[in-house]
């Protein structure tokens, strides 16, 4: 009984400290061409690749090259500019970036955990052509079918994957599950995109709340069945 | 590590279920606590469906999972749940230890080959099956202990394991369809699938390992999981991981090595073609060009032994103190010799050989010590019969992406 209550001690510290460090704060440093490593390096592989590295200028350069012949697409500009950023603070011996101060009251920011997301939906929600379908324009019109609410937070939690039209585009990329976000985190998250750009919740919705995200988790779906759903619920195309 | 006796690998240290239960909750901390470093980190079980929460997350796309110590060592075949995975291209639906039954899945043999053919899973099943166990490694393993740190995930020495292998040698294969090499035929190329829009994935193997490769259909006794190659695999016992291409859809026998990404720049380090040394030395931190011709990939697991009893940090009721691990290399040659050293190299004695896993899986050793109350360091180098082992300081091997580590490994451990 007592080192049950022991192991259970740990893991609340542990669960308390990450919920301290954690709202998907990225560990980049600010500086000129932060935003271009967040939006250019996260379509193939997660950020950690790129944020516990320390390495010369060199190195970036090369290891550059070689995302380039694995078809990351930059402008010589937009290359030379993270090449900049990186040789800069993610040189050897750089520090890790002060972990942002905990806020004020413990709520959770939907701007933050959009972090998270950025890589791919972009900071205007626009997306990224053939891959990743925008956010803007597109969220209230999921919201506006019958499951569509549902259909959104499964979308988070399980991850989507298959060929989609989005407003007239074609995508076929994948979308990860992110089952590591908290169910306040979800609901925060898709307050945010439900409320950017331009997007409204439909007249008489109200807004996330974290029990709803938490009735669809038990429900392990694949991308596959996820992408079923949306195949169901019959999203305009245009 | 309590009593210890002459109990197996297995029930040797402490108690199993306490430090199961124990890895798994620090595990879990750790991953959590990692959050705050880069994006919201998931724990390997949110990653891969199946796996234990206690495996560290690397990355979780594409999926890198690494096992650790107190995992490997309790257990003698390393569990589905329990092995590393380092994924360079994730399969749309494949990351969970379940099987994949994809219906009439189809590898395409070509290239120098009289005739090309194709054959399903299905047909691969009903071929004459062979079982082999074999260390599976990353080849970045121990890739943290270099210094400077090169780039690439950063392994400690989890990025191992040991499985059986169940399925179709390559030479079977062949004779089953009749097919003969054609002249020229030096290298094996595989492809992965790119189903679901995957990145594709190529790599080659000289012809040598015709002899051993095969195509697994099943690990461990199951049908090989999805997230681990099924449902099936190229193995090459002896090797390192990177080339035993998972969801193989393709192989060629080719007349040269492929010139892709996975095979040059990556995966290589340099050395001198015709010359005797296994790893040309390079300034630490320094930066090479790596050719085909100026390098080599990394195909045979180089010698190396790990000590899993006891652990860094651990205190243990001595004096009589059984000091246990494992040592493998690519079985070309025996093991001959495990030797560990408690006075940091001055003099080494001999460890006694329990046995091993074939010669392509782990060897089983343990060195019976006295030691008196206080702090120690041991040590563990293994030679194999043609005189292959390990140096005494491993960044001699120090090369810019950071593969191959074999070090001599050192634990501090306390003695009450």
């Amino acid at each position: 009984m007592k080192k049950k209550g022991y192991w259970l001690a740990t893991l609340t510290t542990a669960l308390l400290l990450a919920s301290w460090l954690g709202l998907g704060q990225n560990a980049l440093p600010e500086g000129p061409g932060r935003e271009l490593v967040l939006q250019k390096c996260q379509t193939c592989h997660e950020l950690g690749f790129v944020t516990r590295e320390r390495q010369t200028r060199e190195r970036w350069d090369s290891i550059l090259s070689e995302m380039q012949s694995y078809g990351l697409r930059l402008s010589p500009e937009e290359r030379a500019q993270i090449l900049d950023y990186l040789a800069t603070y993610l040189a050897p011996g750089a520090a890790a970036p002060a972990q942002p101060a905990p806020a004020a009251s413990a709520a959770v920011n939907g701007a933050q955990v959009y972090n998270n997301c950025v890589g791919c939906h972009q900071a205007n929600g626009a997306g990224i052509p053939g891959a990743f379908p925008p956010l803007a324009g597109h969220i209230p019109q999921v919201l506006a079918l019958s499951g569509g609410r549902e259909w959104l937070i499964q979308a988070v939690l399980f991850g989507l994957q298959g060929p989609i039209t989005v407003r007239g585009n074609n995508y076929n990329g994948l979308m990860p599950a992110y089952p590591q976000l908290s169910d306040a985190e979800i609901a925060a998250v898709l307050n945010h995109i439900a409320t950017q750009w331009g997007n409204t919740f439909p007249q008489g919705q109200a807004p996330f709340t974290p029990a709803e995200v938490q009735a669809q988790r038990g429900k392990n779906l694949s991308t596959g069945q996820v992408y079923q759903a949306r195949q169901q619920l019959g999203i305009p195309t245009r | 590590m309590e009593k210890q006796g002459k109990e197996s690998l297995l029930s040797a240290g402490m108690d199993r279920r306490t430090f199961l239960k124990k890895t798994a909750v620090t595990g879990a901390a750790m991953g959590l606590m990692g959050m705050g470093m880069a994006q919201q980190q998931p724990t390997a079980d949110q990653v891969v469906r199946g796996k234990n929460a206690a495996l560290k997350v690397l990355s979780s796309r594409p999926v890198v999972l690494e096992s650790t110590l107190e995992l490997l060592r309790a257990e003698r075949i390393t569990s589905k749940a329990n092995l590393f995975v380092r994924n360079n291209i994730d399969l749309p639906g494949f990351n969970t230890t379940e099987a994949m039954m994809q219906p009439s899945w189809v590898v395409e043999v070509g290239g120098l080959v009289d005739p090309p053919f194709r054959i399903t899973v299905e047909e691969l099943a009903r071929l004459p099956q062979t079982e082999v166990t074999s260390v599976l490694q990353c080849s970045g393993n121990g890739r943290s202990f270099f210094n400077p740190r090169p780039s690439g995930n950063p392994w400690t020495y989890g990025g191992i394991g040991q499985v059986t292998w169940r399925g179709v040698s390559l030479k079977t294969l062949l004779e089953a369809k009749g097919a003969k090499l054609k002249e020229g035929a030096r290298f094996i190329t595989m492809n992965a699938s790119t189903q679901g829009g995957a990145q594709p994935y190529e790599k080659s193997y000289p012809i040598f390992v015709l002899d051993t490769a095969l195509l697994a259909l099943s690990m461990n006794g199951e049908p090989l999981p999805a997230v681990h190659g099924g449902p099936v695999r190229l193995v090459a016992p002896g090797t390192f991981g990177t080339a035993n291409v998972k969801w193989l859809a393709k192989l060629e026998f080719t007349a040269n090595e492929s010139p892709g990404n996975e095979q040059v720049p990556r995966y290589r380090v340099a050395t001198v073609p015709g010359w005797n040394i296994p790893i040309l030395p390079t300034q630490p931190g320094s930066r090479y060009n790596y050719t085909l011709e100026n390098s080599r990939s990394n195909w045979g697991a180089n010698i190396n032994s790990f000590i899993l009893f006891p652990l860094e940090g651990q205190t243990v009721q001595g004096r009589r103190v059984e000091v246990r691990g494992i040592a493998w290399n690519d079985g070309l040659s025996p093991i001959e010799s495990i030797e560990v050293s408690t006075n940091g190299g001055t003099s080494w004695r001999r460890a006694l050989i329990e046995g091993n896993s074939g010669r392509f899986g782990w060897y089983f050793w343990v060195a019976p010590l006295l030691l008196s109350a206080g702090e120690h360091q041991v040590m563990v180098r293994a030679t194999d019969a043609v005189g292959r082992t390990q140096p005494l300081d491993g960044n001699v091997w120090w090369n810019e992406r950071g593969y191959e580590w074999n070090g001599v490994m050192r634990v501090k451990f306390k003695v009450t």
